[in-house]
């Protein structure tokens, strides 16, 4: 039996009789309209904004390294010569991201996808030197080598497969071709080649040294790694207070706060995306399979269910982590693994509401295999909850992290903003309150933001609620 | 619908809901108040029995003689009953101090936590102690004692003896504690007759000998202990108050072992059965001049209070009570010391600098900064043999390097405020083992490049990283127990210092338990962490290469052949005069080898209430407590 | 309802064996076993010394048997159906016994007593918090529900969102850097549960020799303030717009405008009639919370040095005290099991719609 295709939706998961040519706004476009209408919900997107901005643009507001620098009568840019991957795949995704906002016959989707697309693009191709050197020297062949075979196939996947499922027009993509063309040249000519041996204080000790003719620096010329080796000073020892050089002040091994923090925005959305996309697929199967199949697989998976949800989440990842160790993307697993229960509740509701209703009952009769009628049919449905759900998920996320930190058992030498709230607490000379007062108003209002716009999306789609 | 529920009964509810919370707080009450009665009443109770027994002794009729009695004062005691003719000498008063974590058990033996074992210092007593200035031993529980030194020819007579056994069949464990076996050293102490434990039974030497049978005992838990008395061939009573201690063979150590032999009274600890004592948390009676209110009833969360012991034997003890809180958070216990809550407090160099700065606090305390002779050191432990390969750190020119790339002097300025000082070695500077001549390595880039480049490795790429002759990266992993922001702010220092020279340095943190597991199996490229020290440090189970076996405290894999040689036969010597040059030429092997890159040993910071009068600083760090005393004026807690 | 509620725990067994197998592969798969137990503070122990030891651990706590035989132990330990185990370790007969929560390792103290230490603490903690933050959500529901849509409304509504975004770690430290600090004010103690002098204090305050003393219970309360402060605040968010919707979805019904429209004054029609049974989604809510507040109550316990569950399972993790972990998690989670099914069967009993057949 062939899938039935209805032309034109690919990547539009929303509304099957509508086609991407009409220009009209989807559902999901509607509801979003009407959530940032809202007061509360603008507030919170300028903040998440702000954040967003910060993350994206990290080493150019917050960097040791000179932009441009002339010395002994060559010109450099020290800065652009130490991007990372994650930088330019950033910086790429964002510019991109700009420009399709322009461009109005697509929809959210498939923006999406595209964006997708983008970072399947980019992201492998500035990290090829890096994985040949981890092909050859891993500690763990079996491990490393699999799990990039593995990565290595859903790229190539989705860069194949997301053009083809979106068949989008021909001059769209000669476009797209065009402007792309000159920066898959560039990686590949020259790719992003961070040094693992950074010296912060060279470009300062060279000016000292008279040796710089002109240079323009970052506006805040401090890494978040840099911890001041050559500006020490027996009278003033870390964490210093906020002063002009240092706006926020210093933290306790010498490292400026400000620039940490940005840095630290990039880590605390990632783990919030990220985090939260993990738990949200495994709670739309969970909940999907257990809505749609009930009797046995209901009671196992309602089971299953009550065992993630009666252990409180904060004891689960204790265990978790403090049992394997510390790691970024570990840590953005474990938070996932600990937090899919509400969706997966969620989705089973609606769909144990809809399974019975005329339009399932046509589709099965049609013969559509599941996975169509499970995604494509019942699960828009149950978006309204998801998306509720997404939102404050990814704030309990951001705090899920930061009280790992707090603890003591979150990253290393990676800024975050519990990490420096865990220094605000842990044995020091007395109470520094720029250690505590910063950071901790960033967590708050970044999950404040992200909580705003939670309640004024379940304002927005829940209309007994707002009682209008 | 009927009305169910209305809001009537809700009030209603909360009444009695409120009701039931009174009856249970009153029930709380006089649960305390009863409490406080028994207390009173065995205080009572003990009490009479004294007057009972002075009456008895009455009866009996006793002469009051004018010479001098038989017993005199331990000589232990003269630093107290000097502090005591002092003029504005007065009892009373309480010590209030506090532990960075919570003790989890009292009972001697089974705790393995240094706050435990302050506590337990108080209630128990040794049969000698350390003079704090002179470092002579003076008898406390023993008035005498004389050390039989078979030292000389030992070696051969036990051989001898222990070939003639092996041959009738008997296995080393047998031959080491045959009745006809050549003993090293035999130390005979006197008691005095005089002892009693807080609970009035006297002490005589069977009490002696039951500690080691007691410790000995396979079916109680104090496997570490043991361990450290397996040098003992036995411990057996000589007369009434008189024990001789014999030793297998001969160690350096040995009258220290026996001086510092903790009494435990039989009649107490030998009225529960093994598997009681096991599970015991509270179990602390004694014979020292302090006591627990009730030997018995103590539990973890409970505070630690120690009452004087009115019927203490020796020179009873100024404070009426001492106290020991539990603040775990750092903050927290500083806060504390500032409110006048506590009254020691034991600092960070960086609390210590802060601190300092504060008048009200400075003049309201005193304050010291020593170097303890038995506080420890931190080092760099560079593994030269791992998954059973040599190490980039088996050569010797790479360890040098690696120590002159670190700025030491910096280190101390910068990480520890300047509350340190450099080592060279394992021994302490202030100490007799501490050799001279040896100076440290300098900090010196260029030559340790160059030994770098003799070793093999150069930046072969110019990606700013050595290489060896491979074109392996010279990149190694630093770990370190996490949750310690100064060994966190070392790393960080060391990993920009290596950064360079080309060295990448990845800071590895773990958990204490992970951490000593992965050290037990060699697992770590190297690690950071410190050493405690004493008065002599022994540093067989360090550096001696019997000692690499796994789990082995030579976690290094490091041998030496001259150090080993040097290292037993200082360990065999008893003659101080013989024994510490042997030492001092250990030190100068150890650094030129630079098994660790030895980094400093810190110093001990300490602010103390300024009511307490005649604190010093001794040669074994701080006085004792029972040398202080607070003038009468003063003092904060009275009864 | 009495069916219901056998079937209700019964359906519980599966879910804490679910629960305990995932705890228990957690901690097994994990790196570092038995190792803190095994050196002292600063690391010095000899080799012979670590090897009698653990040598002793083996034999008394079968740690060198295979893990999935450790895990049956266990089970079977706690079970209150099951085989015998005498001291030795031998294995009797399957009969009921006594289940028996183990024995921490680097303590060597049995789980029960630690636990029955540490849940005090913890229980009071929490039950001081529910009334509060109830009182607070409550009133402040039916306030924002009457005047719906005015500017009150909507900014007690922003203030608690507001409140509940604020991460507890940073109030707690800020609230004892500020408020118990003496540099700045001292308004409450650092930590702890008692003052140092406590155990001497009378029980209520009074006035002993023309000074106010505090006494022991007031005593305690101030020292628990500022943590309770910390455990509310966040609550008040959810519970109040869950009352203020229920309240509006009320006075919308039929029987409200019933009661209007027969004359019954705006007061009684709000107190009598909507308020009952808009309380009854708090109601089931309530024992919910449970699960929530020990969450967060080990942040508490951490920051203000309280001896509770929290602090209990912290050092335990970092001890990696295998039975000790097992044991709270498990505790744990039954008292959260325990608390829904209370929620589910107060459901029921307030409200005779709703029936479970």
């Amino acid at each position: 039996m062939s899938e039935a295709i209805i032309p034109g939706t690919a990547g539009s998961a929303v509304d099957p009789t509508r086609s991407a040519s009409t220009p009209p706004r989807s559902w999901l476009a509607e509801a979003l309209y009407n959530t940032f209408g809202r007061v509360g919900a603008r507030i919170g997107a300028v903040w998440i904004g702000v954040i967003a901005f910060c993350a994206v643009f990290a080493p150019f507001l917050a960097n040791s390294r000179p932009y441009l620098m002339k010395s002994g009568g060559r010109w450099s840019s020290p800065l652009l010569e130490q991007l990372t991957g994650v930088d330019v795949t950033l910086l790429a995704v964002f510019f991109v991201g700009l420009g399709l906002m322009f461009v109005r016959k697509l929809n959210m989707g498939q923006r999406a996808a595209i964006l997708l697309w983008v970072v399947a693009l980019v992201l492998p191709l500035a990290y090829w030197p890096q994985i040949g050197v981890i092909w050859r020297e891993t500690q763990w062949p079996v491990l490393m080598r699999g799990g990039l075979l593995l990565l290595g196939a859903i790229d190539l996947a989705a860069l194949v497969g997301i053009p083809w499922s979106m068949r989008l027009g021909l001059r769209f993509q000669l476009i797209f071709a065009v402007v792309l063309l000159p920066l898959v040249v560039l990686l590949i000519v020259r790719p992003p080649n961070p040094t693992r041996v950074p010296i912060y204080e060279q470009y300062r000790e060279m000016e000292a040294a008279g040796q710089i003719e002109w240079v323009l620096r970052a506006p805040l010329p401090y890494s978040p790694s840099d911890r001041l080796r050559d500006q020490f000073d027996p009278n003033r020892p870390h964490p210093r207070p906020p002063s002009w050089e240092h706006p926020l002040g210093t933290e306790r091994f010498g490292a400026d706060i400000l620039s940490r923090m940005i840095h630290a925005s990039r880590i605390a959305m990632g783990i919030g995306f990220i985090s939260t996309g993990i738990a949200l697929v495994i709670g739309v199967i969970v909940g999907a399979l257990m809505g749609y199949f009930v009797r046995w697989v209901d009671l196992l998976g309602m089971r299953l269910v009550e065992v993630f949800g009666s252990i409180p989440q904060l004891y689960l990842l204790l265990t978790f982590v403090a049992f394997f160790g510390r790691n970024l993307y570990l840590m953005m697993v474990i938070i996932g693994l600990t937090s899919w229960v509400g969706d997966a509740r969620f989705v089973r509701a609606e769909f144990l509401k809809l399974r019975q209703q005329d339009f399932v009952q046509a589709a099965r009769a049609a013969g559509l295999p599941l996975r169509s009628i499970l995604f494509r049919h019942l699960l828009p449905n149950a978006l309204a909850p998801l998306l509720v759900s997404v939102s404050f998920g990814v704030a309990s996320a951001i705090l899920a992290e930061s009280t790992l930190s707090f603890l003591g058992l979150g990253l290393v030498d990676e800024p975050s903003w519990g990490q420096l709230l865990n220094q605000a607490v842990s044995a020091g000379g007395g109470f520094y309150w720029w250690l505590a007062t910063f950071p901790g108003l960033a967590i708050f209002l970044t999950v404040f933001s992200y909580n705003l716009i939670g309640e004024a999306l379940r304002d927005a789609l829940d209309p007994k609620l707002s009682g209008e | 619908m009927e009305n169910r529920f209305g809001v009537k009964d809700f009030f209603l509810f909360l009444l009695l809901g409120g009701l039931i919370v009174l009856v249970i707080l009153a029930m709380f009450q006089f649960d305390r108040q009863w409490d406080h009665v028994r207390a009173i009443s065995n205080e009572l109770a003990e009490q009479k029995r004294t007057l009972r027994d002075i009456r008895d002794l009455l009866e009996r009729g006793i002469t009051v003689s004018t010479t001098q009695p038989t017993e005199q004062v331990a000589p232990a005691f003269e630093r107290i009953a000097a502090a005591r003719r002092m003029p504005d000498f007065a009892m009373g008063d309480r010590v209030v101090d506090a532990f960075g974590g919570g003790v989890a058990r009292l009972t001697p033996l089974l705790s393995g936590d240094a706050a435990a074992s302050v506590v337990q210092d108080y209630v128990l007593e040794s049969l000698c102690t350390r003079d704090p200035d002179t470092l002579e031993w003076k008898g406390l529980l023993a008035t005498d004692w004389t050390v039989t030194d078979n030292t000389q020819g030992f070696d051969e007579k036990y051989e001898a003896f222990a070939a003639a056994k092996r041959a009738e069949g008997l296995s080393d464990e047998e031959i080491a504690h045959h009745p006809d076996a050549p003993r090293s050293i035999i130390i005979d102490f006197k008691l005095r007759r005089d002892v009693r434990f807080s609970d009035g039974v006297p002490m005589t030497a069977d009490d002696v000998v039951f500690t080691y049978n007691f410790i000995m005992n396979e079916q109680i838990a104090a496997p570490r202990h043991r361990a450290y008395l397996r040098r003992i061939a036995s411990v057996e009573k000589t007369g009434p108050y008189a024990v001789r201690f014999t030793f297998i063979e001969p160690y350096f150590e040995a009258f220290e072992l026996a001086a510092s032999f903790q009494v435990m009274p039989a009649h107490f600890y030998g009225s529960f059965t093994p598997e009681e004592f096991n599970q015991s948390v509270g179990y602390l009676l004694g014979s020292g001049p302090y006591r627990m209110p009730n030997p018995t009833s103590w539990k973890p969360g409970m505070l630690i209070e120690l009452r004087r012991n009115e019927e203490y034997w020796g020179v009873a003890p100024p404070f009426e009570r001492l106290v020991f809180r539990e603040i775990t958070n750092d903050t927290a216990r500083l806060t504390a010391f500032r409110n006048g809550d506590i009254d020691i407090f034991g600092a960070s160099p960086q609390q210590y600098q802060e601190m300092v700065k504060d008048s009200v606090l400075v003049a309201r305390s005193h304050h010291f900064e020593y170097q303890n002779p038995v506080g420890g050191y931190r080092y760099i432990a560079w593994n030269q043999h791992r998954n059973g390969k040599p190490t980039a750190f088996a050569d010797k020119r790479v360890r040098q390097a690696l120590t002159m790339l670190i700025d030491r002097d910096r280190l101390v300025d910068e990480i520890m405020l300047g509350y340190a000082v450099k080592a060279t070695g394992p021994f302490n500077p202030a100490g007799q083992q501490h050799n001279p001549d040896v100076q440290p390595w300098p900090y010196d880039i260029e030559r340790a490049r160059a030994l770098l480049a003799e070793a093999g490795f150069v930046d072969r790429n110019g990606d700013g990283i050595l290489e060896d002759a491979s074109g392996r990266r010279f990149t190694f992993s630093l770990t370190y127990p996490s949750g310690n922001p100064n060994y966190e702010a070392m790393v960080l220092a060391i990993k920009d210092a290596y950064a360079r020279a080309g060295i990448v340095v990845q800071p590895d943190p773990l958990e204490w338990s992970i951490f000593t597991t992965r050290i037990e199996n060699k697992d770590f490229d190297a690690i950071t962490l410190g050493w405690t020290s004493g008065i002599e440090t022994d540093i067989f189970q360090m550096f001696h290469s019997t000692q690499a076996m796994a789990g082995g405290d030579n976690f290094v894999s490091y041998r030496n052949e001259e150090l080993d040689r040097l290292i037993e036969l200082a360990r065999k010597t008893i003659d101080p005069a013989k024994r510490l040059p042997l030492w001092q030429q250990c030190h100068a092997i150890l650094h030129e080898d630079q098994p660790y890159t030895f980094l400093f040993f810190p110093k001990s910071l300490v602010f103390i209430d300024k009511r307490f009068k005649n604190v010093k600083v001794t040669r074994l760090g701080m006085n004792p407590r029972a040398e202080w005393y607070v003038p009468a004026a003063e003092q904060r807690y009275t009864q | 309802m009495l069916n219901y509620i056998i079937r209700r725990l019964l359906l519980m067994i599966p879910t804490l064996v679910g629960i305990t197998l995932v705890v228990f592969w957690v901690m097994a798969l994990a790196p570092g076993g038995v190792g803190a137990s095994l050196l002292s503070a600063e690391g010095a122990m000899r080799p012979q010394e670590r090897e009698e030891l653990r040598k002793y651990l083996n034999k008394r706590y079968g740690l060198d048997q295979p893990k999935w035989k450790q895990y049956l132990r266990w089970v079977n330990q706690i079970s209150p159906l099951g085989f015998e185990v005498d001291d030795a370790g031998n294995y009797g007969k399957f009969t009921f016994k006594a289940p028996d929560l183990g024995e921490s390792m680097p303590r060597g103290r049995p789980v029960i007593d630690l636990v029955a230490e540490a849940l005090p603490v913890t229980l009071l903690l929490n039950l001081l918090t529910v009334p509060i933050i109830y009182a607070i959500a409550v009133t402040t529901g039916i306030y924002a529900a009457r005047h719906r849509g005015t500017a009150l409304d909507v900014s007690t509504g922003v203030l608690f969102i507001s409140l509940w975004s604020l991460p507890v770690m940073w109030v707690g430290v800020m609230l004892i850097g500020f408020f118990a600090n003496r540099d700045i004010i001292q308004l409450f103690p650092t930590g702890g549960l008692h003052s140092t002098m406590a155990d001497q204090m009378t029980f209520l305050p009074r006035f002993v020799n023309g000074t106010w003393e505090r006494g022991w219970l007031l005593d305690t309360l101030w020292h628990l303030a500022l943590p309770v402060i910390c455990l509310t605040y966040g609550g008040f968010a959810f519970l109040s717009k869950l009352m203020r919707a229920a309240m509006l979805e009320n006075l919308a019904a039929d029987f409200v405008r019933t009661a209007r429209a027969k004359g019954v004054g705006e007061r009684a029609v709000l107190f009598r009639h909507v308020l009952r049974n808009s309380i009854l989604p708090l109601i089931t809510v309530a024992a919910g919370l449970l699960p929530g507040l020990l969450g967060g109550s080990i942040i508490i316990e951490q920051i203000f040095s309280l001896n509770g569950m929290g602090r209990l399972m912290i050092d335990a993790i970092n001890q990696r005290d295998r039975e000790l972990v097992l044991s709270i998690t498990f505790v744990i989670s039954l008292i959260s099991l325990l608390s829904l099914l209370l929620s589910d069967i107060l459901y029921a009993v307030a409200d005779p719609r709703v029936s479970y057949e």
